[in-house]
């Protein structure tokens, strides 16, 4: 008896996250991560410069200052709870029995 | 207070504070509508800030804000009068722009504090 | 938000502004009294206002506003003026002198009223000031809650 390996299952294809489906330049998951968390840095950096026009005096442009702030904010939450979930996931990995 | 920028955070503590003081400028100001040979008076902030040569923040920097400070100083009248009386309606304008200036601040400061507080508290946990 | 010195300074406004007003209604209401209790005839009063310097503590002399304390507006006096008074012939008056004239208080009620105008514009100025002054306070109150 021989005990094929598991050949039937193809590799599987690059997962791609853009909507249109065609493949993104960068698939792996760690640089995801880090274009992800360079996008964030930039949001909360230009929403800071923001915040100085604001405090030097400048109301002309108040919506976007706040505007900027709450984006800022919000991409933080998210990357906070994808943290969150990847740690979780991360444990139902450790717990599983093999 | 960590997780914000230094610069930030001693500019907008100083707008705060000019904020502050502009509006005892501004009371005193009205306060003195009727009172003969009353010098109004105003905040010197934002010049200050103009003068550093800044258009776009960008150019500030920590070490030229140490020199910044907002101080109270007589506010220039146009034409050779002086003691001019004061104008209610325009200091009624200028204490719309002051507490309209502050109140944005502390919103924005308010948003970057929680900005800060989400990656602090991580959610739920 | 240095509410305390805000509300003080407006106050002090309010109340030099409510002086103006009340000083008007007298003038006003004594627009034709021939006589007053000591005998000499009413004269408009006027309000003499000046700007409080606000009392300097230690700690404070360090502060970039030290050069100028402001304190609001305080009323100095409330004098009477020199105007001459309005002579009206009416002989049958109890008051009237040798040659039948009445003499009026000088009170000019155009000008009365527009000073009343005036000093109630300003007192809304002051109130809109206090009101300024208490939401930008509570305002600071807010940093912290969740927005």
């Amino acid at each position: 008896m021989s005990i094929d390996a598991i050949g039937f299952i193809a590799p599987a294809a690059a997962i791609s996250l853009e909507p249109g489906g065609q493949a993104a330049p960068a698939t792996d998951f760690s640089s995801l991560l880090a274009r992800y968390l360079s996008e964030l840095n930039a949001q909360v950096v230009q929403s800071d410069r923001q915040l100085q026009g604001l405090a030097a005096g400048e109301l002309d442009n108040l919506h976007n200052v706040m505007i900027a702030l709450e984006q800022a904010k919000l991409s933080m939450q998210l990357a906070v709870e994808v943290r969150n979930k990847v740690l979780e996931v991360y444990q139902d990995l450790l717990r599983m029995q093999v | 207070m960590f997780g914000i920028d230094k610069l930030t955070l001693g500019l907008v503590n100083m707008a705060l504070n000019a904020a502050s003081m502009r509006h005892t400028t501004i009371a005193n100001n009205i306060a003195n509508a009727g009172t003969e040979g009353y010098q109004p008076v105003r905040v010197n902030f934002e010049e200050q800030l103009g003068a550093l040569g800044a258009s776009s923040t960008a150019r500030i920097s920590e070490s030229t804000l140490a020199g910044v400070r907002p101080f109270v100083e007589p506010a220039p009248v146009p034409g050779n009068k002086t003691g001019a009386a004061v104008m209610v309606d325009m200091e009624m304008v200028r204490l719309a722009q002051n507490t309209l200036l502050y109140q944005a601040i502390l919103g924005g400061l308010g948003k970057k504090l929680a900005i800060v507080s989400a990656a602090i508290t991580g959610g739920r946990r | 938000m240095d509410y305390a010195t805000a509300f003080a300074i407006s106050a002090s406004g309010m109340l030099v502004a409510r002086t103006r007003v009340d000083v008007t209604a007298v003038n006003l209401a004594n627009a034709y009294s021939t006589r007053s209790a000591d005998g000499t005839l009413f004269t408009p009063l006027q309000v003499v206002a000046a700007a409080k310097r606000a009392d300097l503590f230690e700690g404070m002399l360090t502060r970039a506003d030290s050069a100028f304390p402001l304190g609001g507006a305080e009323v100095v006096e409330v004098r009477r003026t020199n105007v001459p008074p309005r002579l009206v012939f009416e002989p049958h008056h109890p008051d009237a002198d040798a040659t039948g004239f009445v003499a009026y208080p000088g009170v000019n009620p155009v000008a009365e009223m527009v000073n009343l105008v005036a000093a109630t514009r300003i007192y809304e100025a002051n109130v809109a000031a206090l009101n300024a002054a208490k939401s930008m306070a509570l305002k600071a109150l807010d940093i912290g809650k969740t927005s």
